[in-house]
């Protein structure tokens, strides 16, 4: 008997007449669990999808791809055909577990639905027989209380737990390939280990075969045996994790390689070590004492006492000028709610915020007058969103400045974009017509043109490809420290923060629980949260 | 049950306010219901005794005390024209105004809902196109118009259904219903089309959604994934189109009245503003606000009743 699963070959997808997926062969064994390397628009979203019919509309599919125990070839095949393959031999599980789950539907019929799919009628289980299995099933992925789950509406559970609810309706007729797509990208570190370890817990026991497609070399490290590299629509290099990470052969493999690896601090910037030596004490540009910011939830009955939900607990932040503070947490944690309240964009409960971004507060914009260095930015995570899509880069740098025509503005709109490495002419276009890394060197361009003192980011890298993560880095703290600024970061990935921080502080549903030098607590973390944190990060060894 | 309940207490606060307005409206409005019943050459006395016997000079706050209070038991008073009870009057007149605009929505919905489903899931297609168009070309037909065509092609050339007229359903259900033939469909075919509009573009929006991307994977087809979990969250939105359609197609149940002589609430109402009968005016628009009112509420109950999301907040 062939061990063989999957067999792909000369695969391509085309819009209209533009190839997107050129060519593309492999195989995947029973049992064997294999990664598809890429960065957005490599193609192995696609590649994926052509082989269950998923392609949106305007797309085509062209090649060959058989399964073992299909006697069609999948691509070609009617979307009939293709409906009893999709389900019972090989179950998908998509990125954003948010949108994935129909929202007016019951968690536990969806994840019976593929049982009452699928065999012969008279075979197939009752309704109420489909859901005691979906309910094992999700006790099998370790959902907490299962049943009560498979009852709830998916807006009432977390992103974890749908993201299990999605895997269990795939799983649910113990498929031979389950097919995951960026399964993990949307959640916390911590939830993504979970998943992972669940994925492959399953493919060990039942012998299911995985196909894991990512942009996270260490994590496809951490699942797979074998790996693909896809850049620009083709396969460029694939053998055994061990070779292609210990010798990739391909330049751009080798070059995803060290753009991921931000934990090596070998790699750290040339700029930060060559910083001037800091005065004995520097300015402290902004201090926040015992923030503490609730939200009152709605009662629960008329007459019921209100409850509170605190976000952000007693929490002291000092800013100071060339200081780097990276503050990591979880969803939930309270970073964002610190950072509208740094920013004044929100309002503590209580504690005090004295800052720039604060009316009244030190070296705000009535304060110190217009000396160079005053005032609070902030970058925003999703660089499609933060621009006004209709302004010209060059009236979004020049918005803050106090005349925005003048050739003074224009002069320092020339002079920031070379800060952040754009062309001069780049002034003159519109955001649309940049990649994701571009924008947000847009973005903190123009945080940076009212020359401010203190610059906020939040999950300024998030949205983007490894690639460019670490040049958005790079950029962000060569410009800081040029400018004596204080910039503070908020992140959920650690990696982020041990490239850029002098300091971490560690968040946990709304209270500190560790703080200090970034090499010390990823040396010897002191509390056991970021310890949890810091093991959940899967590491290229 | 607390979204009902303070649903409904939004409602009654609504319709104190509504009532008020109305009467306040009506009041200010120029012509003195004793001169309109006595003619111009009236003497004083008999104005004043008549004003007295109406109650029209009492002052307005207590005039509208008494009009509201009467309301609560369903008292509207008397007419000042004709001195009977106005009530029973409406009371009839809304129930044949009710079977139009229902008629009238439930041609719309059978008319939009495969319409709308279909160019969404036709989109790419010429079929979807033409459908499309055809919506299109509908929305710009007034009521009447196509009120007008109805008569003319089915009453007048065919001579299959009657051009007018109103049979209670009581007296003779088959000339009830042949009656409300032409009044139903050129009331909901104009709705219909609007409706169309929104129902293809929430099918759309559900078409691209993840989840059906989801269904799909676990093996359903195109058609059943977008039967069974696209067209539950499509309703979602239609609802709201829905509920604020109701309230048109009873406002536009007093045209279509007209067109085909039938003796609903618009009729009644343009009678008695041609008769200055303002008393009656009064009651018959109290009558439309509550029921628009009422509608209202009962779409955002079956908003919650549609979307889980809603309930739990």
């Amino acid at each position: 008997m062939s061990s063989r699963l999957l067999e792909v070959d000369g695969l391509t997808v085309d819009a209209g007449d533009r190839p997107l997926v050129r060519g593309v062969g492999f195989t995947v064994d029973r049992g064997e669990r294999v990664g598809i390397i890429g960065e957005s628009g490599s193609g192995k979203t696609l590649t994926a999808l052509a082989l269950l019919g998923l392609l949106g509309e305007g797309l085509r599919a062209g090649g060959s791809a058989r399964l073992d125990g299909v006697p069609f070839d999948l691509l070609g095949a009617t979307d009939r055909e293709l409906s009893a393959v999709r389900g019972r031999l090989a179950g998908m599980v998509f990125q954003e577990p948010m949108t994935a789950l129909n929202p007016v539907m019951k968690v536990g019929p969806q994840v019976a639905e593929a049982l009452r799919l699928h065999g012969a009628r008279s075979e197939r289980p009752g309704r109420a027989a489909a859901l005691a299995t979906a309910v094992d099933l999700l006790d099998r992925l370790r959902l907490p209380d299962p049943a009560r789950a498979a009852r709830a509406y998916p807006h009432q559970l977390s992103g974890g737990q749908r993201q299990r609810a999605v895997l269990g309706g795939a799983l649910a007729t113990d498929p031979a390939l389950l097919i995951c797509d960026e399964p993990t990208t949307a959640l916390d570190v911590t939830v993504q280990k979970e998943i992972v370890d669940l994925v492959t817990g399953v493919s060990d026991e039942r012998g299911t075969a995985v196909l894991y497609i990512s942009h996270d070399l260490a994590l496809v490290a951490s699942v797979c045996h074998r790996v693909l590299v896809m850049y620009e629509g083709e396969i460029v290099e694939s053998g055994p994790v061990e070779q292609v990470l210990r010798r990739p052969e391909h330049p751009y493999t080798r070059a995803l390689l060290k753009a991921s690896d931000l934990t090596v601090p070998a790699s750290r910037p040339a700029v930060p070590a060559s910083r001037p030596p800091a005065p004995a004490e520097p300015r402290t540009l902004l201090k926040a004492r015992g923030l503490t910011r609730r939200y009152a939830r709605p009662r629960r009955a008329l007459f019921a006492p209100r409850t509170h939900f605190t976000a952000l607990e007693g929490l002291d932040l000092d800013l100071r000028a060339g200081g780097r503070v990276g503050v990591v947490g979880e969803s939930g944690s309270g970073k964002t709610t610190l950072l509208r309240l740094l920013s004044g964009l929100d309002r503590p409960t209580s504690g005090t915020v004295d800052g720039p971004g604060v009316a009244g507060g030190a070296g705000g914009p009535g304060a110190a007058g217009k000396v160079a260095g005053h005032g609070l930015q902030v970058v925003f995570q999703d660089p499609m969103g933060s621009l006004d899509p209709r302004m010209r880069v060059r009236d979004i740098i020049a918005e803050p400045l106090p005349d925005r025509r003048s050739p003074a503005a224009t002069a320092r709109v020339a002079e920031l974009l070379a800060d952040v490495g754009l062309p001069a002419e780049a002034a003159d276009r519109y955001p649309h017509q940049f990649s994701g890394g571009q924008r947000q060197r847009i973005a903190i361009a123009r945080a940076l043109a009212p020359r401010p003192s203190v610059l906020l980011a939040d999950e300024p890298v998030s949205a983007l490809d490894v690639s460019v993560r670490a040049q958005i880095l790079d950029v962000l703290s060569k410009v800081t420290a040029e400018r004596e600024m204080a910039l503070c970061i908020v992140t959920h990935d650690l990696g982020v923060v041990r490239y850029l921080c002098d300091e971490v502080v560690v968040m946990k549903e709304g209270r500190v629980v560790e703080r200090g030098p970034v090499e010390r607590v990823w040396e010897a973390p002191g509390h056991p949260y970021t310890r949890q944190l810091l093991e959940a990060v899967p590491v290229l060894h | 049950m607390r979204v009902f309940l303070r649903r409904t207490a939004s409602l009654l606060v609504s319709a104190v306010i509504a009532s008020f307005v109305v009467f306040a409206f009506l009041s200010v409005l120029p012509g003195d219901p004793a001169e309109v019943v006595l003619g111009t050459n009236a003497g004083q006395a008999e104005l004043a005794s008549l004003r007295h016997s109406f109650g029209t000079d009492r002052p307005l706050v207590v005039q509208y005390a008494d009009w509201a209070q009467g309301l609560l038991h369903g008292d509207f008073g008397t007419s000042y024209i004709s001195h009977d009870p106005i009530g029973p009057r409406i009371a009839d007149r809304f129930g044949v105004t009710c079977w139009l605009a229902l008629g009238g929505m439930l041609v719309a919905l059978l008319f939009a809902l495969p319409t709308g489903v279909l160019a969404a899931a036709w989109h790419r297609r010429p079929a979807g196109a033409v459908l499309s168009a055809l919506s299109q070309a509908g929305i710009a037909v007034p009521a009447f118009l196509a009120g007008i065509l109805l008569v003319y092609v089915f009453a007048v050339r065919a001579g299959a259904l009657p051009a007018g007229g109103y049979t209670p359903l009581a007296e003779d259900p088959a000339t009830w219903a042949r009656q409300l033939v032409l009044p139903c469909l050129s009331l909901g075919l104009v709705q219909g089309a609007v409706l169309t509009r929104y129902v293809r573009s929430a099918v759309l929006t559900v078409l691209h959604q993840d989840f059906l991307r989801t269904a799909r994977a676990k093996g359903r087809r195109r058609r059943g994934a977008l039967w069974r979990h696209g067209l539950p969250n499509a309703a979602v939105p239609v609802l709201t189109v829905l509920g604020l359609q109701l309230s048109t197609v009873l406002v536009g149940a007093v045209v279509v009245e007209r067109v085909f002589v039938i003796p609903g609430l618009g009729d009644l109402l343009l009678q008695s503003v041609a008769d200055r009968d303002l008393l009656v005016v009064q009651g018959v628009v109290i009558v439309l606000v509550v029921a628009v009112l009422v509608l209202n509420v009962v779409t955002d109950l079956l908003y919650h009743l549609v979307d889980p999301r809603l309930r739990s907040r």
